[in-house]
C-alpha cells in the first residue's frame, strides 16, 4: 500500500475513535456548498465593483507625490467644485449602489440562516425517524433518503 | 558574427509571482550557455535587477529564438507570433473562466481569450513547452504538433535569503502548531477547504493551530471577504491574510509551518509542492491538476475531500516523529527530480535541437 493510502487509513481509523465527527463533516458539506453556490451568485461583482470604489480616492485620481501629480489634483479637486451638481449626483449614485447592496447581502444571509435551520431540521426528523425505525424492528423499511 | 538572442517576452512580469520568477530563471541559464537573452513584457519595468523591454521595442533576426510564456490573452501574442523568427511557446495554463466569476471582470475575460486564443497560434509555434503532462493535453487539444514536457525552473538565488527575522520571531517556537497555505488568493485554490481543516483540527485535536493564508488578493477581494465571511460564521479565529510578502519573509513562514496544504483543484505547476518540500514541511495536498504529476509517491495525497479524514492526517503526521521522518524523507527524494540542473539540461537540449533544426532549415534553403 502506498505511504499515502496507508496514512489516511490510519487517520480513518484514528477518527473513527473520536465522537462527534459525523456532524462536523455534514456541517462542513453544508458551508461548502452554501460557499460555492454564494460565487455563482451574482452579487459578487457588484460587491467588487464597490469595493474598487470605495478604495479609490472618491473623484480624485491616483497622482504620484510630485509637483506636478498635486499640481494635477489640485485642478481636479477646482473642477469637481464647478461641477458641484454633477459631482453630488455621482456621490449619490455611489450611496443608492451601496444601500442596493447592503438589501442584497442581508437577504442573501437571511436565505442561508433559512437553509442552516432547514438543514437541521431535517437532520433531526431523519435521527427520529431512524429511531422509531428501530423500535419498530423494521430495520430498513421506509427509510427516508436524504 | 553576432550572438544568437534568446529572448523571452510574457504579459507580465512581476517579482512575487511564479512566472516573473521563471523568466528571470531562465534568463539566467540562457546568459550562461552563451546566449543573449532580453525581457520584453506588455509594460517596461526593472525585476530583480534585470531590465524588462517594452515587448514592441523587440526586434530579432530570423537566427534567434523567442521564448514566448503564455499565462493569459496578451494584445502582444498575435503580432509576436507571427514573426519569422523560431519560437517556443511555454504554457502557464490559465485559470478557467469558470473559477473567476464574479470577481474583477477583466480576469475571465483574459481567460477566456488566452483559451480561445491558443489554437491560432498552433502552426506558427516550433515547440510549445508545458510544465505538466496536465496542462500538455491543453496543447494538444488546441492541435500543436510538437510538445515537450518540462517541469518549472525554481530560480535559485530566491532561497538563498536568511528567512524574516520579524516573523520568525513573531510566530516561531510560541506552542501554536501551523498550517500554510501559499499562492493568490483566488478561487481554484479552494482555500475555503482549508478553513474546514483548521476548523477541525482547533476543535477536534488541539485549539493551538493557527493558518497563515500567504498570497495576494489584488483584484480577488471578493473572494477573501468571502473567505472572511465563511470564518465568521464557523466562528473560527487564527487565520493569518499575509498579503503578498518579500521572499525572505515566504522562507520564513515556511521555516514556521507544520504542514502545507494545497487543495487546489485548477494547477498547472504547484509551485509551492516543491518549495515546501525543500523546505521540509509536510505536504497535504488534493489530487488534481498537475498535483499527482508533481507529488509522485511523496508527501500526503488525497482523493477526495473529506475535511476530518485530512484534518486528522495532519494532526498524525505532525504529532508521530515515525510518520514525520516517512514522509519528509519521501519528499527529499521527490524534490531531487525537480533539481535546477536537470530541468536547466532539458531546456538545453530543447534550445539546441531547435536552433540545429533552424540551421538546417538555412542550409537547405540556401
Amino acid at each position: 500500500m502506498p505511504p499515502s493510502e496507508e496514512l489516511i487509513e490510519l487517520a480513518r481509523r484514528r477518527l473513527d475513535q473520536r465522537g462527534s465527527v459525523q456532524e462536523a463533516y455534514i456541517r462542513y458539506r453544508l458551508l461548502a456548498k452554501q460557499f460555492r453556490a454564494e460565487s455563482e451568485f451574482d452579487s459578487h461583482g457588484f460587491r467588487q465593483a464597490l469595493m474598487e470604489i470605495e478604495g479609490s480616492d472618491g473623484i480624485l485620481p491616483p497622482a504620484p507625490p510630485t509637483t506636478r501629480g498635486t499640481l494635477g489634483q489640485w485642478i481636479i479637486r477646482l473642477e469637481a467644485r464647478v461641477l458641484w451638481w454633477l459631482v453630488r449626483v455621482l456621490r449619490l449614485e455611489g450611496r443608492a449602489l451601496r444601500s442596493a447592496y447592503a438589501t442584497l447581502r442581508y437577504q442573501s444571509e437571511r436565505l442561508t440562516q433559512i437553509e442552516d435551520t432547514m438543514a437541521q431540521q431535517l437532520g433531526g426528523v431523519r435521527l427520529r425517524l431512524e429511531r422509531i425505525e428501530r423500535q419498530l424492528n423494521l430495520p430498513g423499511k421506509g427509510k427516508v433518503e436524504p | 558574427m553576432s550572438r544568437v538572442s534568446i529572448d523571452q517576452f510574457s504579459p507580465s512580469v512581476r517579482e512575487r509571482d511564479a512566472i516573473g520568477n521563471e523568466v528571470v530563471a531562465l534568463q539566467t541559464v540562457l546568459t550562461q550557455l552563451g546566449y543573449s537573452s532580453r525581457i520584453f513584457a506588455e509594460e517596461a519595468s526593472t525585476v530583480a535587477g534585470q531590465r524588462v523591454h517594452h515587448w514592441r521595442r523587440y526586434r530579432g533576426s530570423t537566427r534567434d529564438l523567442l521564448l514566448i510564456h503564455y499565462p493569459y490573452g496578451s494584445v502582444a501574442n498575435q503580432a509576436l507570433c507571427s514573426l519569422q523568427q523560431r519560437k517556443i511557446l511555454l504554457y502557464h495554463a490559465p485559470t478557467p473562466a469558470k473559477y473567476l466569476a464574479g470577481l474583477n471582470p477583466a480576469m475571465p475575460a483574459t481567460t477566456v481569450q488566452a483559451v480561445n486564443e491558443l489554437p491560432r497560434f498552433a502552426s506558427s509555434i516550433d515547440t510549445a513547452v508545458a510544465h505538466s503532462v496536465f496542462t500538455a493535453q491543453d496543447l494538444q487539444a488546441a492541435g500543436y504538433r510538437s510538445i515537450q514536457v518540462v517541469p518549472y525552473l525554481l530560480y535559485e538565488p530566491l532561497y538563498r535569503p536568511a528567512p524574516d527575522k520579524e516573523v520568525l520571531a513573531r510566530f516561531q517556537g510560541d506552542g501554536w502548531k501551523n498550517l500554510l497555505a501559499v499562492g493568490r488568493i483566488v478561487p481554484n485554490k479552494c482555500l475555503e477547504d482549508c478553513l474546514f481543516v483548521l476548523d477541525f483540527l482547533k476543535r477536534y485535536v488541539d485549539p493551538h493551530w493557527r493558518l497563515f493564508l500567504v498570497g495576494s488578493w489584488k483584484n480577488t477581494e471578493a473572494y477573501k471577504e468571502r473567505l472572511q465571511h465563511l470564518a465568521e460564521r464557523m466562528d473560527l479565529t487564527d487565520i493569518h491574510f499575509t498579503g503578498s510578502v518579500p521572499q525572505s519573509s515566504l522562507l520564513a513562514y515556511y521555516r514556521i509551518a507544520d504542514a502545507l496544504l494545497f487543495m487546489s483543484e485548477h494547477e498547472g505547476f504547484g509551485v509551492p509542492l516543491i518549495e515546501a518540500m525543500r523546505m521540509e514541511v509536510p505536504v497535504f495536498a488534493y489530487a488534481a491538476g498537475s498535483a499527482p504529476e508533481v507529488m509522485g509517491d511523496a508527501g500526503v495525497l488525497f482523493q477526495t475531500k473529506e475535511w476530518p479524514v485530512i484534518a486528522e492526517t495532519v494532526a498524525l503526521v505532525t504529532s508521530d516523529q515515525a510518520w514525520h521522518e516517512r514522509v519528509l524523507s519521501r519528499q527529499r527524494d521527490r524534490v531531487a527530480a525537480f533539481s535546477a540542473d536537470l530541468i536547466e539540461q532539458r531546456w538545453r537540449v530543447l534550445i539546441e535541437q531547435l536552433l540545429a533544426g533552424t540551421s538546417r532549415a538555412a542550409h537547405a534553403g540556401s
